[in-house]
This record gives structure tokens, sequence and C-alpha cells, in this order.
């Protein structure tokens, strides 16, 4: 999952310099995408009231 | 005639201090990156899930630099790098508050100059913030007309194009050290530590990777016609 990650990162960096008009929505697709995985992998709550 | 050239010469000037700046900060994100690197590959400190998601994040930060000098700077090019910062930061705060909410918890993986690693990213993503704020104040650079270094032959342009495919190498090299640790499915929360390579073999490979990006960057200049976007 994480590896998918990285790898759409990689097509925004690649846009970048061959499409860099298309670089905002993808871009907010990868970041999109990287807050889910970013929850998938918060398994425990934080006790917030320390 | 004096008016114009006087206005031209300062639009120039606040161009080429932008694209420093830009330059500066994408240097400056290589730096974290490559501390981060070090301690995978030399100290054997595998990196854990949020540790991936503040590297997107830096990554994401690139973006805006990387924007600004091929293509010329555009307000929403730092409006991607502030978004970048919050989503990377998201993973930060995250990482803080699960280590600072059990007094007992000694954080994860090793202290620089005193601070987590985890820290110095939040630390990096709000200077990043803040930085993308005041240079969003600055419109002049934006009103400039600035085409960017893809339309600019030079030995900038060969810098720029060197700095960004060193950083376009770490992509690539955290991108394939997922696999191993993490395959195609979700990553362990504390992933093994590996052995880590010798010292001088991680110098050598940073010297190498460094000599290639300047290399590519001498080259890709040479080629590369002067286009506009």
């Amino acid at each position: 999952m994480m590896l998918s990650m990285f790898l759409v990162w990689i097509v925004v960096f690649a846009l970048a310099f061959f499409r860099p008009r298309f670089v905002p929505p993808v871009a907010l697709i990868a970041m999109g995408w990287t807050l889910f995985l970013l929850s998938a992998h918060i398994s425990d709550p934080i006790p917030l009231n320390f | 005639m004096l008016t114009t050239w006087k206005s031209w010469d300062a639009d120039k000037r606040a161009i080429m201090v932008a694209r420093a700046l830009n330059l500066l900060a994408l240097v400056a994100l290589l730096g974290v990156l490559t501390g981060s690197l070090r301690l995978q590959f030399v100290v054997g400190e595998q990196p854990c899930p949020l540790c991936l998601v503040q590297r997107a994040g830096m990554i994401g930060l690139a973006l805006g630099p990387v924007l600004n000098l091929l293509w010329g700077i555009k307000p929403i090019n730092y409006a991607l790098s502030i978004l970048a910062a919050f989503v990377g930061g998201a993973g930060s705060v995250r990482q803080d508050l699960l280590h600072i909410a059990d007094p007992a918890d000694p954080g994860y993986g090793p202290q620089v100059m005193s601070f987590h690693l985890y820290t110095w990213a939040l630390i990096t993503f709000a200077i990043a913030v803040v930085g993308c704020a005041f240079l969003l104040m600055w419109t002049r650079t934006f009103t400039a007309n600035d085409r960017g270094l893809m339309a600019e032959r030079g030995p900038l342009r060969a810098l720029t194009l060197a700095v960004i495919t060193w950083f376009s190498i770490y992509v690539i090299v955290i991108t394939v050290s997922v696999i191993p640790e993490c395959g195609v499915g979700m990553c362990p929360d504390d992933p093994a530590n590996t052995s880590g390579l010798a010292s001088g073999l991680g110098l050598v490979i940073l010297l190498v990777i460094l000599v290639v990006s300047g290399l590519v960057g001498f080259v890709l200049n040479r080629r590369l016609p002067e286009v506009t976007s």
C-alpha cells in the first residue's frame, strides 16, 4: 500500500517535467491517498487529556 | 524608457532572488532526506509507516520549488507546497503525540541534536508553511512574468536540473526501499532494523549520486531546448 503512495508521487514528479499543467490535480490525489494511508496506519487512539 | 528599464531590472532581480530561495529550499529538503536515508541505510534504522508518510510530505513539499524553478514562479506552486506540508505534518504530529502521550516512552528511533526525526520533520514542515506564506506576499515575483528556467539555457538551469535529478534519485530510492520492508501490503508498525552499510560505502554512494546528478544536469541543460510551458 505504501508502495502505491510513492508510485503516485513518482507520477506527480514525472508530470512536473513533462505535463506541468496536470500536476495540481494529480498532486491533490497523491495527497489524499497519502492521508488515507496515514489514517489506515492509525491503529490506536492517542489520549489527549494528558 | 529609463522607468521601463528600472522596472524590468527590479523584476529580474526579484525573480533571481526568488529562484535562489526556491533552490535553497530544495537543497534543504535534500539535506533532511539525506539524513533520513543515512539512518535507514548506514545505521540500519528502518522507517516506520508514519515516517514514510512524512517522507511523502517532503516529496510533495519539493513540488513547489521544482515547478517554480522549471516553469516560472506561480502562487499555485506555493499552495501545493503548503498543502503537502500539512499532509506530512499530519504524520509528524501523529507521531509526536504518540510518543509524548506516555512519559515513559523513549520515542521512536535515534535522536539528532536532541530531537527525534519526526520532530525535525514537523519543524521542517512548519518552516516551509511560513516560508511559502512570506513568498506568497512577494507579489512582484508573480507579476514579473517569469517563464522559468526551462526557457533559459545556462549555468543556473544546469544546477537546478542537477539538484532536481538528485531529488528524483532519492524519490526512486525511497520507493524501491519500501518493497523489501513492506512489500505491496501495509507496512509493519515497528519494522525490524537491519545491519546497515559501512559508513564509507554510504559516503561513496552519496558521492556517486552527486556526480551522476551533476552530469545529468549538465547534459540536460545542453540538450533541452529553450521552451515555454
